[in-house]
């Protein structure tokens, strides 16, 4: 299938499994609600070996929030809810709570809690107040620019992580572009994240490597420099891949990201991209496959 | 969802109905709502005797039920409430909604002693005034209102949430003495003036007054100093916004921790107007 000179190669997304939960981030301007979120949701690009993948879902206007402030909501995605329960409370404690003026809520819910206010509460003390109002139980830590509010718990959910289309191109400029206008694009879709640097990643990777105690190692099929020495999938015009790579709450939400990256792309009409391909494992990774010509017909 | 309208078709100078709760797990139909026994003119008898019963289908996601023609002799209604609306469109008599659990109460008129005593869940709404023990412990129990919310539209007389573990009071009108007398958690909310002995003996937990008067303050407390953007306050502003539409305005406020003759750590949260 191509579409303005752009191919989209008859190949599919594959994505896995993962636990997710939505927090929201609230301060005394948008400023330091984005500080304490960019605090929380650095190093969390890959559970490869950041233990969750996090990045700001959205910025949320002062009615959109409990407390009625600026807000920002973050989505965290892990494999087990182990470990995605251990790097919200680690986060919260050392990037939110730190962070001035800032309180955290629970921005969804569901029967699975994870300890938020539950353990942080102790740093209070003994001068830990809670109050219950509604269904929410919130903690007051006293600190010193006043009071940390966080509440008791957040709350896991299912969630689809692994997402993902590669952009290939003539050059890194263009392929650039249209990178970063796809993820602005994605941006505005609620219940997904993209994890990496601006959106974008440059260093694929494929499961299991030459190496025994590495989990994940370069995806050669698309280094453009091994082009004469491995069984290439890059022709001898596209020099560059850039990967897009999605997490999200539903198999809906990342078709919804995927479908609006990719049109993005293709409809940035730029002769110097090659062709859209996705990243798989021939389906041996996860259960979700998301087929690019079947989400774009 | 259904609507259950009772009215009373016989006069009533006391009663106990309590069993009436019932009508939150039964089936709502004619015959078994009838067949609840209730004890009324200190005896024992049936819904079906004393109220006539009105049943039709509604579009709400919660049983309604409401009851016409009741007095102040109504007593025990909404006991250990569990779930539905309840409306009742008079004056009520004593322990309404005691030990409640989770629903709603809205009563169109004053309510007698010990409102919403014990409860630990769910929302009573008064439209005029309410007696003594609003929201307490009942006698020689230690612990008092565990959860839930009451709001009174009018006055309330003494000993407003003493014992109170959890939860949240408001009252828009005046309130007697002894308030929040040995509270332990939560939080009430007095727009206007209180009598003498607030928040004595209080170990902790939360009283807003709107009202700048601190000279009837029993309890001994900690100097005052100024509460500067407190977030858990606007978080606190904000759900009375939303919820029950209330609003708290915007001022400076004065804070002090009560009861420090027994080592309380009880805020009293004062608006400076």
């Amino acid at each position: 299938m191509t579409r303005n000179s752009i191919t989209l190669q008859n190949t599919f997304a594959e994505a896995f499994p993962m636990k997710a939960s939505r927090l929201i981030v609230t301060a005394y301007s948008k400023k330091w609600a984005l500080e304490a979120a960019n605090s929380f949701t650095g190093f969390a690009t890959s559970v490869i070996a950041c233990g969750c993948e996090a990045g700001i879902e959205s910025v949320l206007s002062p009615k959109e929030t409990p407390d009625g402030r600026p807000g920002v909501s973050l989505l965290v995605f892990s494999m087990s809810e182990k470990e995605l329960a251990k790097q919200i409370l680690n986060r919260a404690g050392q990037c939110i709570m730190t962070s001035p003026t800032s309180a955290l809520y629970a921005g969804n819910i569901s029967e699975k809690k994870i300890n938020l206010g539950k353990s942080l509460r102790y740093f209070g003390d003994g001068f830990q107040i809670a109050k219950v109002l509604g269904n929410k139980r919130l903690w007051r830590i006293p600190v010193m620019d006043g009071e940390f509010i966080c509440e008791e718990f957040a709350y896991q959910t299912k969630a689809i992580g692994g997402g993902n289309f590669l952009i290939l191109g003539k050059t890194i400029d263009a392929l650039l572009k249209a990178s970063e206008k796809a993820v602005s694009e994605i941006n505005k879709i609620k219940n997904v994240i993209l994890p990496f640097p601006g959106g974008i990643v440059r260093s694929g990777s494929k499961v299991g490597s030459k190496y025994k105690n590495l989990i994940a190692s370069t995806n050669f099929e698309y280094c453009p420099t091994l082009r004469g020495i491995v069984n290439s999938k890059l022709d001898h015009t596209s020099n560059f891949v850039l990967e897009i790579v999605i997490d999200g709450l539903t198999e809906s939400d990342i078709i919804s990201a995927m479908r609006a990256g990719i049109r993005s792309v293709i409809n940035s009409d730029n002769e110097n991209i090659n062709s859209i391909s996705a990243g798989n494992y021939g389906g041996k990774l996860g259960p979700y496959l998301f087929w690019l010509k079947k989400i774009m017909s | 969802m259904k609507k259950v309208i009772l009215k009373l078709t016989k006069s009533v100078n006391h009663s106990d109905l309590r069993n009436l709760s019932m009508i939150n797990t039964i089936d709502l139909n004619q015959k078994s709502i009838s067949q609840i026994k209730i004890f009324v003119n200190r005896k024992e008898s049936t819904v079906g005797n004393f109220f006539s019963i009105k049943i039709s289908k509604i579009k709400s996601k919660t049983n309604e039920i409401e009851i016409h023609g009741c007095n102040k002799f109504f007593n025990y209604l909404g006991y250990r409430w569990k779930k539905d609306k309840l409306f009742i469109n008079s004056d009520l008599g004593f322990n309404i909604g005691y030990k409640m659990i989770s629903g709603e109460i809205k009563i169109n008129g004053s309510v007698d002693n010990f409102l919403g005593a014990e409860m630990s869940g769910g929302e009573i709404y008064v439209k005029g005034n309410a007696g003594n023990f609003v929201g307490s412990s009942y006698l020689g129990v230690k612990q008092g209102m565990k959860g839930g919310e009451i709001i009174i539209e009018g006055h309330a007389e003494d000993y407003l949430g003493c014992f109170m573990r959890r939860g949240l009071i408001i009252v828009k009108g005046k309130v007697g003495k002894f308030c929040c007398f040995k509270m332990i958690a939560g939080n009430v909310i007095l727009f206007k003036s209180y009598k003498s002995f607030l928040g004595l003996s209080m170990k902790r937990g939360t009283i807003f007054l709107m009202n700048k008067d601190i000279k009837n303050i029993g309890a001994r407390s900690s100097k005052s100093f100024d509460f500067v953007e407190p977030i858990f306050f606007k978080y606190l502003k904000n759900y009375l916004k939303n919820k029950f539409s209330i609003s708290l305005g915007n001022s400076k406020y004065k804070r002090f921790y009560v009861d420090r003759s027994i080592n309380g750590i009880g805020e009293i949260i004062v608006r400076q107007i």
